[in-house]
């Protein structure tokens, strides 16, 4: 790191960064190694299909976060009520007769060969937009009826998303909003309280739906039903034991062929299991862990109030879709569907993740640096003094505001 | 360190729980449950089968396919799998020639998990089947057994069972050698049963081939000697033997009514008997040859001796005449047995007397199977000396009141044409490329006493002979007539409608290089061995004399 360059970034930057490239280059090989011997058993096509698709989506997501990492804060900042009400207009548009229904899910909007998904966006929408207003009004979390507006919104997307149904996603928005609430301040009271009604909420929910209540008592004991609702849970962890400490090595995976489910996609971490081991799991977690060390660090290396819960919100976004996928796979959680981030195929939400990296880099290259400049004289509040300006005409984003010398 | 800084701290912490947790998790599954889901990836993953070790073939001396196995699989549903058995069944019926009424009903069952649709479909077939995809329908590998020459030798070969098993003839005496032995296979399949990695822990070692001793020309040309006779004499049945009596190899061994090896459900019971080894009957005239042998031997007669004959002879409470009525006559021995006197072969006898006559009997290796490589081989019946009766003495010189095979008969017959050596009759050239070694043969008879007899029994086809009508021009002949009336059990004594017509012969009497042998049972419209069995001795050996290159006189 030196600081005779200008382009010298913060060591937070660089883990970010690795990481986000380890996994991207694990990804490229056990997304390969998952579809390719499927795709050929089924007599469709070379068995590149997926590979060629996710390193499609990679490019297009690396380019994304390219653009935000040199400026995203400026643009996102300007665009964030844009951004939810787009993601909630098409969120709306996938419950007509415009969205692609995939599996017995309606989640998709098709464009030719294209499909997006537009509970992705809203995910990374409904974040900035939470990150925005609590930094604009960092008291709000003190007194809960202050709060109401953001889970109005919150709920909304979530119900939508829900109904789809996407569980996995509305989950993954919802613990993403509360790790946001938990760093913004809120009083560990009112959390719990607000918790336990979630809780509740939840639990009905999952209990009234027949499939759902299956899919919970699945969890519990999925070899009590391995042929039916238990099916996926137990060929995955037939995958991950079959695997051993060290692997079957890759590209020898039997699992893959037919037996589970969704082998490239969410459950991919199975086949990793298999193929690469324990050993394999070990250090895809630890990459996750350095995301989560080094987006938190630049969380708190960060000096305006935005700019720390962007990056704690981005990086609580991908630790928790990451989580969740992780428990699912290992049967610590019901199954939920989500893909894990970066490794999994995926299109929108590749790209989607790949954005909020741009942005987490961006803050980690001082992005919101001048966000302090116009934001009012700092109080001992909640956030630590900071808090950003609710005027945003009186910023002046400029290009190369964005940078500062690492020290 | 303000708030916020405090809560980043504690979202790190709790991340870094979630991972840590996971991690444990991780190992738990991958170590100490590992073995257990190793073992349920096992279960589903892979697949081990036994692989039939392929039956060996059945070759005739030169190498003609005569029996020989073809992959094939047995085809099996388990019906609850099924989702929709009609459709199945529709799809099923052409390729297994079963009623699709049939088949839906068997794939409709609920009172069992298995049953088979078909056993040892061709493999083509099964390949078909295969691709249908059917759920719930299984192939299992198994074998077909095929006989290329359909009707050749069938009573003689055998037939194998379902399970691969051999039933009867060659392929039960030679079981386990045709056999093999099976091996085990693993393989790896996909979640929808197709394999992905196929290993043998186990080759399975194929059965081996046998080599017969059987010429399938001469044995076609016998067959269709004895079709002709069954289509002019509609017998109980007939069965011819032919072979070298310098070696006892069996060149053929035929059977009438035929079998069709590939479809032996449809023959009676009766036919697929080989009658050359598991049918006994009283020889008749044939046997006089041994009484004359044995005497002559025993120096008790000369051949040039003369007998004066009357018309009749009594022994005890039995007369017994000739089956021509004569006067008296004289006759030498040549004669006697050319002629195939009666009451002379009976006088030759009681000079013997019964204990010389009896040894005799067994010399030659009747009353106890003869030993060839066959199942089931009969023994025949040669009363102890010491239950003779007063009578017996004028039946069985004339080869009555005894039963025999016609093997018994071919390689006693051998030994005189051989010079003199009884060995049991092989049928078995060699086992996968290896001879195996000739029976050891025993010296029964002198040289010279073997040569009189040879020279008598060409008496046969000399005028004035009972085979004097049967000629193959270039080649001497040498045999014996025999027509013997059947015992009937229900009346307790001999049926005067009921023949065994029978002939015994070899040629060239100089060197005899071939025997042949022909049983008639009970034929109808002629019953002697002279019209019914030695015209087709006749036509066997005009074949084969010329076929085994045997040089004219």
């Amino acid at each position: 790191m030196a600081s005779a360059s200008p382009r010298a970034q913060p060591l937070e930057y660089n883990i970010v960064l690795t990481a986000v490239l380890c996994l991207l280059a694990a990804g490229t090989v056990m997304v390969y190694s998952a579809s390719s011997s499927r795709l050929l058993l089924a007599g469709e096509g070379n068995g590149s299909t997926f590979l060629v698709k996710y390193v499609a989506y990679g490019s297009v997501g690396l380019v994304v976060m390219h653009l935000l990492a040199r400026r995203g804060i400026e643009i996102v900042l300007r665009h964030t009520t844009g951004l939810l009400a787009g993601a909630f207009f098409l969120l709306v548009l996938v419950k007509t007769p415009l969205g692609v229904e995939i599996n017995g899910a309606q989640r998709w909007l098709g464009l030719g060969p294209l499909q997006f998904q537009p509970s992705e966006l809203m995910k990374l929408s409904l974040v900035l937009y939470a990150v925005k207003i609590l930094a604009t009004k960092p008291r709000m979390v003190m007194a809960p009826r202050l709060l109401v507006p953001l889970g109005l919104v919150a709920g909304g997307a979530c119900g939508l998303i829900a109904s789809q149904p996407d569980l996995g996603t509305a989950l993954v928005i919802c613990f993403t909003l509360i790790a946001l609430l938990v760093v913004a301040g809120i009083p560990i009271r009112h959390l719990a309280v607000g918790l336990v009604g979630v809780g509740l909420l939840v639990a009905l929910f999952a209990v009234i739906e027949p499939y759902r209540r299956a899919r919970l008592t699945s969890f519990i004991n999925p070899w009590a039903d391995a042929g039916g609702d238990g099916f996926q849970s137990v060929q995955g962890q037939i995958a991950l034991g079959s695997g051993g400490l060290f692997g079957r090595g890759v590209g020898a995976s039997v699992q893959k062929a037919f037996f589970l489910p969704e082998a490239h996609t969410d459950f991919i971490l199975a086949i990793i299991g298999e193929e690469l081991g324990v050993l394999g799991i070990t250090v895809l977690l630890f990459l996750y862990g350095l995301i989560a060390y080094a987006g938190l660090r630049i969380a708190k290396a960060a000096t305006s109030a935005y700019a720390k819960l962007l990056a704690a919100g981005l990086t609580a976004m991908v630790l928790c879709q990451a989580s969740i996928n992780v428990f699912t796979v290992l049967g610590l959680a019901p199954l939920t569907g989500v893909p894990l981030p970066f490794v999994s195929y995926g299109s929108t939400n590749l790209i989607v993740l790949l954005g909020a990296m741009g942005l987490l880099l961006n803050v980690a290259s001082g992005g919101a640096a001048e966000l302090r400049l116009v934001a009012t004289p700092s109080r001992p509040d909640a956030l630590g003094g900071d808090r950003s300006g609710g005027d945003r005409g009186a910023r002046r984003p400029g290009a190369d505001g964005g940078r500062r010398a690492a020290g | 360190m303000s708030l916020v800084d405090r809560r980043i701290g504690l979202l790190f912490a709790g991340f870094l729980l979630l991972l840590s947790f996971a991690f444990v998790r991780a190992l738990y599954l991958g170590t100490i449950k590992g073995d257990n889901l190793a073992r349920a990836a096992n279960v589903q993953q892979t697949a081990t089968e036994i692989v039939p070790p392929r039956r060996g073939a059945i070759l005739d001396r030169r190498g003609v396919e005569l029996a020989v196995s073809e992959p094939a699989s047995d085809v099996s549903v388990t019906p609850y799998l099924v989702k929709n058995p009609r459709a199945a069944a529709a799809e099923l019926a052409p390729l297994l020639d079963r009623p699709a009424a049939d088949l839906t009903t068997a794939m409709a069952r609920r009172d069992t998990g298995f049953v088979y649709l078909q056993r040892e479909l061709p493999a083509g077939r099964a390949e078909k089947i295969r691709r249908l995809g059917i759920e719930g329908i299984a192939l299992v590998p198994s074998e077909r057994r095929q006989y290329p020459r359909q009707w050749l030798a069938a009573q003689v070969l055998g037939l194998v069972g379902i399970d691969g098993k051999g039933l009867s003839g060659i392929e039960l005496s030679r079981n386990r050698q045709l056999t093999g032995t099976a091996g085990l296979r693993r393989s790896v399949r996909d979640a929808l049963g197709e394999q992905l990695e196929v290993r043998d822990v186990e080759r399975a070692r194929p059965g081996k081939d046998l080599t017969l001793t059987l010429d399938a020309q001469i044995q076609d040309r016998v067959e269709a000697v004895l079709h002709d006779v069954g289509a002019k004499f509609s017998p109980r049945g007939a069965s011819a033997v032919v072979l070298d009596p310098r070696t006892n190899e069996v060149l053929a061994m035929a059977n009438w009514p035929q079998v069709d090896a590939n479809a032996p459900e449809g023959a009676p019971e009766a036919a697929q008997r080989n009658l050359a080894t598991n049918f006994t009957y009283e020889p008749g005239s044939t046997f006089k040859a041994f009484t004359v042998a044995g005497a002559l031997q025993d120096r008790t007669v000369e051949p040039e001796d003369q007998f004066t004959l009357a018309p009749t002879i009594q022994v005890a409470d039995r007369v017994i005449g000739e089956s021509h009525v004569r006067g008296t006559v004289t006759l030498t021995t040549k004669e006697i047995l050319a002629q195939s006197s009666n009451v002379g072969a009976v006088t030759i006898g009681s000079k013997m007397g019964a204990r010389r006559f009896d040894a005799w009997t067994r010399r030659f290796g009747f009353g106890r199977p003869t030993g060839v490589d066959l199942p089931g081989e009969e023994r025949g019946l040669s009363l102890p000396v010491e239950k003779y009766s007063g009578s017996t003495m004028g039946n069985l010189p004339i080869g009555q009141g005894q039963l025999v095979t016609q093997m018994q008969m071919s390689t006693a017959y051998a030994a005189l044409a051989n010079g003199g050596v009884l060995r049991p009759a092989s049928i078995v050239k060699a086992v996968a490329g290896t001879p195996v070694p000739p029976p050891k043969g025993r010296r029964v008879l002198s040289e010279k006493t073997a040569r009189d007899v040879r020279g008598m029994l060409a008496g046969v086809f000399a005028p004035g002979g009972t085979a004097a009508e049967v000629t193959v021009p270039g080649y001497s002949l040498a045999g014996k007539t025999g027509t013997a009336n059947k015992f009937d059990t229900k009346l307790g004594e001999y049926s005067t409608a009921r023949y065994v017509a029978s002939f015994v012969g070899f040629a060239p009497v100089e060197d005899p290089r071939l025997l042949i042998s022909v049983m008639v049972d009970e034929p109808k419209g002629q019953i002697s061995g002279a019209k019914v069995a030695a015209p087709a001795f006749g036509k066997i050996a005009a074949f084969a004399l010329p076929y085994e290159k045997i040089s004219p006189r």
